[in-house]
């Protein structure tokens, strides 16, 4: 299930690498890597809406934390949490009362998307602009993992306040505010425990 | 047997159009799989969809529609379409059934009311349909406890009814095994959000997939969903 395109995208937009200074950035993002760089640490109140044929099958609003190179967590209101890390990570599902564990070599597969989004910059997405602060992107090699497209809207800041990635019929639609950089707080932030009574799975 | 009969009928009529979240847990061969979130859309008497949620949309969408089977996996652009479906899936009227297995609308012919007897404080009531056979076991509060389909080749689908929610007025089934002895399959569905309108809603009933996608067969779909542990 983590192979959902739209959380792949999600890290392929967001993401910063040390290595991102010999490609060449995409615009729509440059100014949020720099100030990753810059930091170490970024954290944006989100809006999640997923729709589909017109209808809404998720509506969530919550935290999105970034840490370059590799680590990103979002903590939804409901209670649910997602973790990624380059050696795994992990999701909190409250209404189920579970802890699903992601492997290494899954975590990897998101992560080395993300790096080969900012490896490539350019040669990975085809960049438009579509107004003053608007872009598409479209992957130039699609996979079955990729979103068809994304769009990204960026704020006064040059910071992304909008984002839609359609991904087949779904459409999913991030809405971002606030964003704050500080300090890294490290890889203990992005490891999540399971409460008592909690089943553990690994993913399968 | 009255009680058994007026929640039924009650039920039938709300099965034409109702919806629910799910929390579903699938056990095979006694290991728990992780548990996943759905929907559930029925629309009585052979037609419902079954969504499985990701964390970021649909992990796996599945319809019936009489014999039909309609399935699509949208993060692998995958699909399947099968016009026959109870052939392959070796399952007589799948849409009918699980209709009433989801609603607990098992309809006992009038004969066979003669020959049910009580078994530990359940009445039990059997019947065929056509090479199968049905069996159903009723409480004293008129709803049923467990019902099971012995197909022609052996196979056993029991449908236990664990929890009732009575929140609507009448009692909906809320909490769901359905075991298949078979192939050492068990699924727990945990039913919140039950909702009930007048028709079905034509558009929420349907599986569909954009162009580009791939068709794949039955044994793919069902390699793929043994490796998201649906399976």
């Amino acid at each position: 299930m983590i192979r959902g395109g739209a959380l792949v995208a999600l890290l392929a937009v967001f993401g910063v690498t040390p290595s991102f200074a010999a490609s060449t950035p995409l615009t729509s993002v440059s100014t949020l890597m720099k100030k990753l760089e810059a930091s170490g640490r970024g954290e944006v109140t989100m809006t999640q809406t997923v729709i589909s044929e017109g209808e809404t099958l998720r509506a969530d609003r919550g935290k999105l934390s970034l840490e370059p190179p590799d680590r990103m967590r979002v903590d939804f209101k409901s209670g649910e949490r997602v973790t990624m890390r380059a050696d795994g990570g992990e999701w909190m599902q409250p209404s189920l009362r579970q802890l699903l564990i992601l492997r290494p070599e899954q975590a990897q597969a998101v992560v080395s998307t993300w790096r080969a989004f900012l490896d490539g910059g350019r040669d990975s997405y085809r960049e438009t602009a579509r107004g003053s602060r608007k872009y598409r992107l479209i992957p130039i090699s699609p996979d079955e993992s990729s979103a068809d497209s994304i769009e990204v809207e960026l704020g006064t800041d040059r910071l992304p306040r909008r984002l839609q990635l359609w991904i087949g019929d779904q459409r999913w639609w991030l809405t971002l505010s606030s964003w704050a950089f500080a300090k890294p707080k490290g890889a203990t932030a992005f490891t999540l425990r399971a409460p008592s009574g909690y089943s553990v799975f690994e993913w399968p | 047997m009255a009680r058994y009969r007026a929640s039924v009928s009650e039920r039938q009529a709300r099965a034409v159009s109702m919806s629910a979240a799910l929390s579903m847990w699938v056990e095979r061969s006694g290991d728990r799989m992780p548990g996943t979130q759905a929907e559930l859309r029925l629309a009585a008497p052979d037609r419902m969809r079954l969504r499985l949620f990701a964390a970021f949309g649909t992990a796996l969408d599945v319809g019936l529609r009489g014999d039909s089977l309609r399935a699509y996996v949208p993060s692998w652009k995958r699909s399947l379409r099968l016009d026959a479906a109870s052939e392959s899936l070796g399952i007589d009227a799948p849409a009918d059934r699980m209709v009433r297995a989801f609603s607990a609308t098992w309809q006992p012919p009038e004969e066979a009311w003669n020959r049910a007897a009580w078994s530990e404080s359940l009445l039990r009531v059997t019947w065929k349909e056509d090479d199968d056979s049905v069996r159903v076991a009723i409480g004293a509060d008129g709803l049923p406890s467990w019902a099971e389909v012995v197909m022609g080749e052996g196979t056993v689908l029991r449908v236990r009814y664990r929890g009732w929610d009575h929140g609507s007025g009448g009692a909906w089934p809320s909490h769901v095994e359905l075991v298949d002895n078979t192939h050492d399959v068990r699924v727990t569905c945990r039913a919140t959000q039950i909702r009930f309108a007048s028709r079905p809603d034509e558009e929420r009933l349907a599986v569909r997939w954009p162009p580009g996608t791939t068709p794949v067969t039955l044994a793919e779909l069902r390699a793929a969903l043994g490796r998201l542990g649906f399976l």
